[in-house]
């Protein structure tokens, strides 16, 4: 059979995924009716601010330097890994994803913490870099992992050098999974406040953030926060452009291909593994122990263990419902995506990513409104905050998940329909539990995300429920520094649970990699 | 009882059909191979009979009940149709029992029907193995044990021996038609490959640009091909310019020689006549009409390149060992009867 | 990673850990204040629901006092005060807020049409420039510019007295502010309203001309001050308190002087409180407001933020110079209002 059932979607699919694709875009539902608000001549005044621009150009300066410089660490980082025999490279797999378990913001307050003098641009590119860089390597990973090393020996043989037949097929054939992490990096360096304000970077979020603290007329800032959704479906675009429009494809038949590591020499070796601790050391170790020098420098108000330990839980469980939420609510997207090239499918998927680039602020009042006036009796309930990380996060899951149906071809669906299951079924226990592992690394990441996110849950949280953020940020509003480094060390410790099974993942995942095709 | 009737269906993906005016039967526990080039509808047509795409006109019957037509159409997991895609896709999270008895679950008898086809497809040791631990040909056995499990009126193989080597191709193909056989189960199987459709197929198909252009018993077919097209489907033919010289030959370049005219051709008229390569042969001779223009060796015989006089070319098939010289002149001669069509 | 079996099992555990999990986080949750939300709106209810710009580190203690002298349960909500603001005009006359105590008058005024006039009995306990002019809201404790300097480099003699001076070269890249924060944004504004606009501009143009350093935050511009990154900073007066208190005085570096009286630089801000328009009847709202001005609450903030008390008869704490001889420019809080006028400025030179 060829590769696509039927060139049309079946209806039920298309409006389950339109559906919830028009959840994930709650908050631009408010930003139009806010701009909407907004006359013509303080839109036109706040498009023709030079500053505006400014700020904007910075912000996207920031975000491409740092694209840049998570590929160029991912790709050896990740050949290293795949290809060679890497010195403890166990070692190195399971820690792969941890600076995902640093938020931009602490790491930011680590550093200047530990060096008074850091701020700019740089500083800036630096630190999001070294805390983003895993969307960039852990798709990486499974890319070249699953790569068809058939093609590169084929490439040799036409007489390329090694190096060449590399770039002309499992370079390009990785090119779909850099892109979706560079999006991802991209839009969360667009949306980061914390980190930028910090550092004292003039990025656009701040002048968004501005707007909204200090003018309380929240249409120019639904106007600013327009702007930045514009950016981020400029990117979606470029993202498809890079994925292109070819499907998955293998073409070795049989046991999944061995692939014999390479060795290194000695000088290799130690280069590389030099090359692991610098990036462990300045993305995880480095924050750490400068917050654990913060909190050794002690407080005046001893730590309330009850109080750390209930805003533990807090964290745990509304950011696993978050993720539960957020995962279900991509799958139909996911599913449509990954079968079927249709406009209205890709309409649909674009939808859901614009919400990535806003700043937790926006989908905070978004959800506030919106919630205060339909269903009042869920506002700043617990269930509607991890409604909003859902809401927030959906992106992450869909990525993961509609990477993961890509690669279990639609033959066997139909297979189990002819042995008797109905669609749904069929799909269930075919592609649906093929695809479990990828699918459940999104959730992972999502509650990865959530865990850390701070101004929506601010807003949203039923009142006296803290999460470590919103303990850690209620302390360093006053210059409690030393007070906040137990919440912050916490909020690391819980979050490298998720990343350290994320790695994990990667780790036992190769045994149910597609047999053939 | 006809196990599965096709009656002028036009099938595709939404806008024109791709497949037209499609009509045959298919009488139980019989295997009919469809045969085709790519792009000639073959799959489309698998598709429409086990119920992934609609008919656009026409009708589908299996056991006299209609299941697909204009107005209805019988979803594939109520038709029990087994299914064996190209590539065998078995369920890669699941063992060789698990697989077989996927469509079987509920059936109390599951673990002895399982054991049955394993014994049947001659796999006993590998029940609980893994799909990538096994061969391509094993895991065809499997998905094809998967597909029998259940018991299905009807089984469809889609290029089923596409991914193998050759020389597991043939010890495939006997394996399988012996696995439908001892099942007795009627099959339709869709293929570009002409040798495979003769060997195994007790009824052909042969399918162009989306219509069926010939039906019956490869013998049928092969001996008396309705056309030009449907002969070279099938192999090799050569089609020489004659005239129709009496009610049972022709004349050509090559001579006047037996044909058997089809159709009501009358004296002296025009056409061509199909002369299979292995129904030629080459003598030297004084008065030569051919000169030799290339030679290919296939092991158990060869075939050799002529060109006539009028600048035809036609290929001869050599069973014995020649050393043919390019260049040699020599006479080309008719042995058998050859088929006149206008 | 051993995973479980699909199928429905999986889609009913998901379901009921789903449905399980908000219980259980309710009671988990903190158990000062275990309600999820939307209060009612009865007169008498022994609960109340504040948004509080302060801090829970600062004010949590306070409200617990409250409680156990009053019976009433305070249901706080912290946050950002501009970003509760924006909250609470998001929320319009569904909000749940019945009491917003805020950092700073901008936010108060900012969200004045929600506000209910505050009655006699409280208003009478603060002077007039500390409130609102249609009383809606009232300030509740008061809090000084000031300049933080490192003594390392400036002798305390060399202290500017006026914001005016900063303009000077001689401090080029050595000043820092936070055009950001509330405070600094009141205090731009009292300058355009005593000085007016020209000179104000002038005066911020001549700063950014300076190579001024910005900074997101007071506690970030003394850390930057007290580590010896700038040499002067334009903060508000506790900061310093609240970190001497928090690392001991011995250790600070930085030190603070406050400006000549009238200077706009020596504005005293105020921190307020006022009743939204659903609890205007509400007993227990104004007990609480009335709370916040007593004696015993006002010598609170003294001893434990430092903060001037507002209040009559409640001594300042030691050290401060006096709220009289403060004055601060010739302005009410009340006349602050025009905040958005302020950011265009800012923005205008490119500060913002």
């Amino acid at each position: 059979m060829i590769k696509r059932t039927s060139h049309r979607a079946p209806p039920l699919l298309l409006w389950g995924a339109a559906l919830c694709a028009a959840i994930a875009a709650i908050p631009l539902v408010y930003l139009v009716i806010r701009i909407g608000g907004a006359g013509a001549a303080d839109i036109w005044a706040i498009l023709t601010r030079l500053r505006t621009w400014e700020t904007v150009a910075t912000s996207v300066g920031l975000a491409t330097v740092v694209v840049i410089a998570c590929l160029l660490i991912s790709y050896p980082t990740a050949l290293l890994l795949t290809r060679t025999k890497l010195p403890l490279r166990r070692l190195w797999f399971t820690t792969v994803a941890l600076p995902l378990a640093v938020p931009s913001y602490v790491a930011a307050y680590a550093w200047v913490a530990l060096i008074p003098g850091m701020n700019g641009f740089w500083a800036a590119a630096l630190i999001l870099t070294m805390v983003s860089f895993p969307y960039v390597l852990l798709p990486l990973l499974i890319s070249l992992r699953s790569a068809d090393i058939g093609l590169e020996q084929v490439a040799r043989s036409l007489g390329n050098k090694p190096v060449a037949a590399f770039f002309a097929t499992t370079f390009r054939q990785s090119v779909p999974a850099a892109a979706a992490g560079s999006l991802l990096v991209a839009l969360y360096v667009l949306s980061d406040f914390g980190a930028v304000a910090l550092l004292r970077v003039d990025a656009f979020t701040r002048v968004i953030y501005t707007s909204y603290r200090a003018s309380f007329d929240r249409t120019n800032a639904a106007v600013l926060a327009g702007m930045l959704v514009l950016l981020a479906v400029i990117l979606i675009s470029l993202e498809r452009k890079a994925r292109g429009r070819s499907l998955r494809f293998r073409a070795d038949k049989g046991v999944a291909s061995s692939r014999l590591p390479k060795a290194l020499t000695p000088v290799l070796s130690a280069l590389s593994s030099l090359w692991f601790v610098a990036i462990a050391t300045i993305s995880l170790a480095i924050p750490v122990i400068s917050l654990l020098i913060r909190l050794g420098e002690g407080t005046r108000r001893p730590l309330d263990w009850a109080e750390l330990l209930g805003a533990v839980a807090n964290t745990a469980w509304v950011s696993a419902l978050g993720a539960v939420i957020a995962v279900l609510l991509a799958l139909p997207i996911a599913a449509l995506a990954s079968r079927f090239r249709s406009r209205s499918a890709s309409t649909i998927e674009s939808v859901s990513y614009s919400g990535l680039a806003l700043p937790g602020v926006v989908i905070g009042l978004s959800l506030v409104f919106l919630s205060i006036n339909t269903v009042p009796f869920l506002y700043q309930s617990f269930v509607l905050l991890a409604f909003a990380y859902a809401v927030l996060f959906l992106p992450k899951s869909l990525g993961a998940s509609r990477t993961a149906l890509e690669n279990v071809p639609p033959a066997l669906g139909q297979v189990a329909q002819t042995l008797g299951y109905k669609p749904l079924r069929a799909w269930l226990y075919t592609s649906g539990r093929i695809s479990w592992p990828g699918i459940a690394a999104g959730g992972l990441l999502v509650m990865l995300t959530a865990m850390k996110e701070l101004p929506a849950t601010l807003m949203l949280r039923p009142t006296g429920f803290d999460t470590l953020a919103t303990e850690l940020w209620s302390r360093t509003e006053l210059a409690a520094f030393g007070a906040a480094a137990p919440y912050a060390l916490a909020l690391i410790v819980l979050a490298a649970i998720p990343s350290f099974a994320l790695s994990r993942g990667f780790l036992t995942n190769s045994k149910e990699t597609m047999v053939n095709a | 009882m006809k196990a599965i009737s096709i009656q002028d269906l036009s099938s595709g993906y939404g806008g024109d059909p791709v497949i037209r005016d499609i009509s045959f039967d298919l009488e139980e526990k019989e295997l009919l191979a469809i045969l085709g080039p790519s792009g000639s509808g073959k799959t489309t047509l698998l598709k429409t009979i086990a119920g992934f795409l609609p008919a656009q006109s026409g009708l589908i019957k299996l056991d006299s009940q209609v299941v697909s037509s204009p107005q209805k159409i019988v979803p594939p997991e109520k038709r029990n149709i087994g299914l064996v895609p190209q590539e065998g896709s078995l369920f890669p999270h699941l063992d060789v029992s698990a697989n077989i008895s996927f469509g079987i679950r509920r059936n109390p008898k599951k673990t002895q029907r399982v054991a049955e086809l394993l014994e049947i497809i001659d796999m006993k040791e590998y029940a609980h193995a893994r799909p990538q631990e096994l061969s391509g040909g094993q895991q065809q056995r499997v998905a094809l044990a998967r597909a029998l499990a259940p018991t299905p009126k009807l089984i469809l193989l889609d290029e089923p021996f596409t991914a193998m080597d050759t020389s597991l191709r043939a010890q495939m193909r006997r394996d399988i038609r012996n696995i439908l056989t001892l099942t007795a189960t009627t099959a339709i199987m869709v293929t570009h490959d002409q040798e495979e459709a003769l060997a195994t197929a007790d009824q052909l198909a042969i399918m162009q640009d989306g219509r069926l252009i010939a039906f019956g018993t490869p013998h049928e077919l092969y001996e008396k091909p309705a056309s030009k097209d449907v002969a070279s489907s099938l192999g090799e033919v050569n089609a020489i310019p004659a005239t129709v010289e009496s009610e049972h030959s022709v004349n050509t370049e090559l001579g006047t020689f037996v044909a058997r005219i089809m159709g009501d051709a009358v004296l002296g008229q025009h056409g061509i006549v199909l002369v299979r390569p292995e129904a030629l042969t080459i003598e030297e001779t004084d008065s030569p009409n051919a000169k030799i223009t290339g030679s290919v060796f296939h092991g158990h015989d060869s075939t050799v390149t002529v060109s006539t006089n009028s600048g035809m070319v036609l290929k001869v098939r050599e069973s014995q060992q020649h050393d043919r010289v390019l260049g040699t002149l020599c006479a080309v001669k008719v042995l058998r009867e050859g088929i006149f069509l206008k | 990673m051993s995973l479980p079996r699909p199928g429905s099992t999986i889609l009913t555990a998901v379901a009921s850990i789903a449905l399980l999990l908000p219980v259980l986080a309710a009671c988990s949750s903190d158990t000062s204040s275990s309600d999820t939300g939307s209060s009612t709106e009865s007169a008498e209810s022994a609960e109340l629901v504040v948004y509080s710009g302060r801090s829970e580190e600062l004010v949590g203690p306070l409200f617990e006092e409250f409680t156990a002298a009053t019976g009433v349960t305070v249901n706080a909500r912290f946050g950002d005060s501009a970003e509760l603001a924006a909250q609470m005009l998001e929320e319009g006359d569904r909000s749940p807020a019945q009491i917003y105590f805020s950092q700073d008058a901008g936010a108060l005024g900012a969200v004045e049409e929600l506000l209910a006039t505050l009655p006699e009995s409280v208003t009478s306990l603060v002077p007039e420039q500390y409130r609102a002019t249609n009383d809606t809201w009232t300030g509740v404790t008061g809090r000084a510019r000031v300049i933080a300097y490192d003594p390392q480099s400036v002798l305390a003699d060399q202290v500017p007295q006026s914001v005016f001076e900063l303009t000077d070269e001689k401090w080029r890249g050595q000043v820092a502010i936070a055009p950001t924060n509330a405070s600094f944004q009141a205090f731009v504004t009292a300058m355009r309203v005593t000085q007016g606009d020209d000179v104000t501009q002038e005066w911020l143009t001549g700063l950014v001309n300076n190579d001024v350093q910005t900074y997101e935050k007071n506690g970030l511009i003394l850390d930057a001050v007290d580590s010896g990154q700038v040499q002067l900073g334009l903060i508000n007066h506790y900061y310093w308190y609240e970190k001497a208190a928090e690392v001991g005085e011995d250790n600070m570096r930085a030190q603070v002087a406050f400006m000549a009286p009238k200077d706009p630089g020596s504005l005293v801000n105020v921190a307020g409180v006022g009743i939204l328009k659903g609890a205007a009847e509400n007993s227990a709202a104004i007990e609480f407001v009335q709370w916040l001005l007593s004696p015993g609450t006002q010598e609170w903030f003294v001893n434990n933020t430092y903060e001037y008390p507002l209040v009559e008869g409640v001594a300042s704490a030691e050290g401060l110079p006096k709220l009289g001889s403060l004055a601060g420019p010739d302005i009410a809080l009340a006349q602050l209002a025009d905040l958005p006028g302020t950011l265009n400025m800012l923005q205008d030179v490119g500060l913002l």
